[in-house]
């Protein structure tokens, strides 16, 4: 055994000191000098103390495989076993995708976009061997046709279930985070696609990773989407009004957070507040590029009376004093942006809030989303103190609407 | 806490040649309650006096050494379980002060010093307590109430070892894991060329931890013959409890980075006629190799991702290529496949 063991390390190293030889395998540096001493036909020692060298490698490994006595056969049956379909094996399937899931979710911290496409790929790779396991003939795991039927079963990891729904959400989440990283876009189609596999998601689902994948989903779409018109603003107002759209949809679809139509007689499904997100992000004026006019409030229509058919970023609306008149009708950006008819007083109110917030984000030093949300909360909570002067009830609402951002940004709150 | 340690340590230092045995011994509840109470007593009625350490130790074992005694007095006992209690009195008299710690990190460190040459970071131990189990579990279910940790970035003039130790749980089977954490940071971590250390890494946690193994496996006998049994034997065990939670991305890491180690191993016996031991070099080799590169953990992890039977084309190639020294390790980490 040890004289396999030293020559088994020198055919791997090839070029080695006693001592770096004797790490190798399970003898010491004079064990390891007596054996290569016996084999001078396979190996030489250098000149100078400099160590030694593999002399004819192919001789070498000749007579290690007569040592173990390796036989033609046992190759064989090596690459036959190797090639040949292999029993699924669950546990490592259920391993592939949770850890790549949670690749994936490392890439919301990730600022670096080359180590997010690298990341991308990595949890590609383990989704695509975790779909060609259960897919015999699928082929090699790097050619499964990641679009097509995907034979999975249902596989328990403690309270986590894995199903093919789940495992097509990922792999469109791993495609759509190469795509963002790579400054690429996603057309609508294969967004409505994708957001159709959140209905697909197993009931028995660990509730955190359920909505922190669902979050990424839409917080991916707000990235990666690819508008019919134009494409969407990069400046920090509408990053900010597209990541609070996202992450409350992402709450109201994983049934995280009670949801704005409950009372209906139907609920709507996850997919669908996804797909009414996408199209909100879609069409929203506020989230375009090139648009010079605020984010955060427009005039649609003017009314008689001085009224007017406003849209506005929807956590302005608690700040609005009483005896000002709003009738909200739509939420074309849900969660962010919401249109309704608001007298003179309360469009005089929302412009200026929105304005004060608007300017501060702009100079905002922070790329990342929750800060944003952060600074929103901040700047929101100064405005209620000063609006406090004209009706004390605004300070109530305005605390309310602080605490959702702060949960919204992942800050704990008291 | 520091005394605590030194003396249940320096205990099992002095019967490490008997220590798995004891391990097993201990499974008998009985047994069990008795021994390791009446080595927990003794510490604590010692380890807070005003003496040097070297008397709280002996102290400490003279203690023991009466209960292995009284306990081989139980006639219930059989002649095995008699005689091993003997043979563990007989060796605890001659427990010493010397940190035992250092005892089993100093060879292994040497060991990994050859393996990595001019790539090694000088390493020195640092022990340190912790209020709980650090997978907050059951001693009794997972009696390795300790874990191993190197501060990253390491200091370039000696990278810190720290061995988090929760003291109330720290019995034979958990001194019987230390030479394998021990070996896990200086395969691993210590001499690590990389941007960031993440504890769900498939290459850091998994694939190299696989060659941690490899390693330890042939290194036990090298470093401490006496101890090789008891500690393959935990090492293997630890592994078991490291690797069986699925739930957890430490797990999952660690599971996938050795699959991914075991497939390479396959795949170089088939392609390339090795015998099981060459191919085992060769994957350990890759992986020392791989490790000293200076390049983001994120391209290690890919890498490891493209390791699956059977071997993508480029992939394979480039392995090829690896063997005959035509390429550097390195290279390996620049394969992308198609998406």
């Amino acid at each position: 055994m040890s004289t396999a063991s030293v020559l088994a390390a020198a055919a791997a190293l090839q070029r080695f000191t006693s001592a770096q030889l004797a790490a190798y395998c399970d003898e010491d540096d004079r064990a390891v000098e007596a054996v290569l001493d016996q084999h001078p036909s396979l190996v030489q020692q250098l000149p100078g103390g400099a160590g030694y060298r593999v002399l004819d490698t192919a001789a070498l490994r000749e007579r290690l495989a007569r040592h173990a006595r390796l036989r033609q056969a046992r190759q064989e049956q090596l690459a036959r076993n190797a090639l040949s379909v292999r029993p699924p094996d669950p546990a490592r399937a259920a391993a592939r995708l949770l850890l790549a899931e949670q690749v994936l979710l490392d890439c919301a911290a990730e600022p670096d976009p080359r180590a997010r496409q690298v990341m991308a790929a990595t949890a590609h790779n383990q989704l695509r061997q975790c779909a060609a396991s259960f897919t015999p003939d699928a082929g090699t795991w790097w050619e499964v046709d990641v679009h097509g039927q995907l034979t999975v079963p249902h596989i328990r990891v403690e309270a986590d279930l894995i199903t093919a729904g789940r495992l097509r959400l990922d792999l469109a989440l791993a495609r759509f985070t190469g795509s963002e990283a790579a400054g690429g876009t996603v057309g609508m189609d294969e967004l409505v696609r994708a957001a159709g596999e959140g209905d697909e998601l197993p009931a028995e689902m660990t509730g955190g990773r359920k909505l922190a994948l669902v979050r990424r989903f839409a917080s991916l779409s707000s990235r990666v989407l690819r508008p019919p018109h134009g494409t969407l603003s990069q400046s920090a107002p509408a990053r900010f009004l597209a990541t609070i759209a996202a992450r409350r949809t992402a709450d109201r679809a994983t049934g995280s957070r009670p949801d704005s139509c409950a009372g209906r007689l139907e609920r709507p499904s996850g997919a669908a507040h996804l797909i009414r997100l996408l199209n909100g992000l879609a069409q929203e004026p506020a989230l375009r590029a090139g648009s010079s006019a605020s984010r955060l409030f427009r005039v649609i229509d003017r009314l008689p009376a001085g009224r007017a058919r406003v849209a506005v970023y929807a956590d302005l609306l608690p700040l609005l004093p009483r005896d000002c008149h709003w009738d909200r009708q739509a939420d074309p950006l849900p969660g962010a942006v919401v249109e309704g008819v608001a007298d003179n007083r309360a469009q005089q109110y929302l412009w200026d809030c929105a304005r004060l917030l608007e300017s501060d984000l702009d100079r905002s030093p922070f790329s990342s989303e929750s800060a944003l949300i952060g600074q929103a909360a901040y700047v929101l909570e100064n405005l209620a103190v000063l609006r406090a002067e004209l009706d004390d009830t605004v300070l109530f609402r305005a605390e309310a609407n602080r605490r959702t951002l702060l949960t919204l940004a992942g800050v704990p709150v008291q | 806490m520091w005394r605590g340690l030194l003396a249940r340590a320096a205990v099992f230092w002095a019967i490490r040649g008997r220590l798995g045995r004891l391990c097993d011994l201990v499974d008998q509840p009985p047994v069990r309650t008795v021994l390791l109470s009446r080595l927990e007593e003794a510490v604590q009625r010692y380890a807070m006096r005003d003496w040097d350490d070297d008397v709280v130790v002996r102290q400490v074992a003279a203690d023991f050494a009466r209960a292995l005694e009284s306990v081989a007095a139980w006639p219930e006992l059989d002649l095995a379980a008699r005689t091993l209690l003997g043979e563990l009195r007989d060796l605890v008299e001659e427990a010493c002060c010397e940190n035992p710690f250092a005892a089993v990190f100093a060879p292994i460190e040497s060991q990994a010093r050859q393996l990595y040459g001019s790539a090694w970071r000088p390493a020195r131990l640092s022990l340190a307590h912790t209020r709980s189990h650090p997978r907050r579990s059951d001693v009794k279910q997972d009696p390795y109430a300790l874990t191993a940790m190197t501060p990253w970035p390491p200091d370039p003039a000696a990278a810190e070892i720290e061995l988090q130790i929760w003291s109330d749980g720290f019995g034979p089977a958990a001194y019987a894991a230390v030479p394998m954490l021990l070996t896990h940071e200086c395969v691993c971590h210590v001499p690590a060329r990389q941007d960031r250390a993440k504890n769900d890494s498939q290459f850091a946690e998994g694939f190299l931890d696989w060659a941690a193994y490899h390693f330890f496996r042939i290194w036990a006998g090298k470093v401490d013959p006496q101890f090789a049994s008891a500690t393959r034997q935990h090492a293997e065990r630890l592994k078991q409890v490291l690797t069986g939670q699925p739930a957890s991305s430490e797990s999952q890491a660690r599971l996938l980075g050795h699959h991914a180690a075991e497939d390479l191993q396959t795949w170089f016996e088939y392609e390339h006629a090795m015998t099981e031991q060459e191919s085992r070099t060769q994957v350990a080799r890759l992986a020392v190799e791989l490790n000293k590169a200076d390049r983001p953990l994120v391209t290690k992890d890919h890498f490891v991702s493209l390791l699956g039977l059977p071997m993508p084309p480029e992939v394979a190639r480039l392995l090829t290529a690896w063997l005959a020294g035509d390429v550097p390790a390195e290279e390996l980490l620049d394969v992308r496949l198609e998406q």
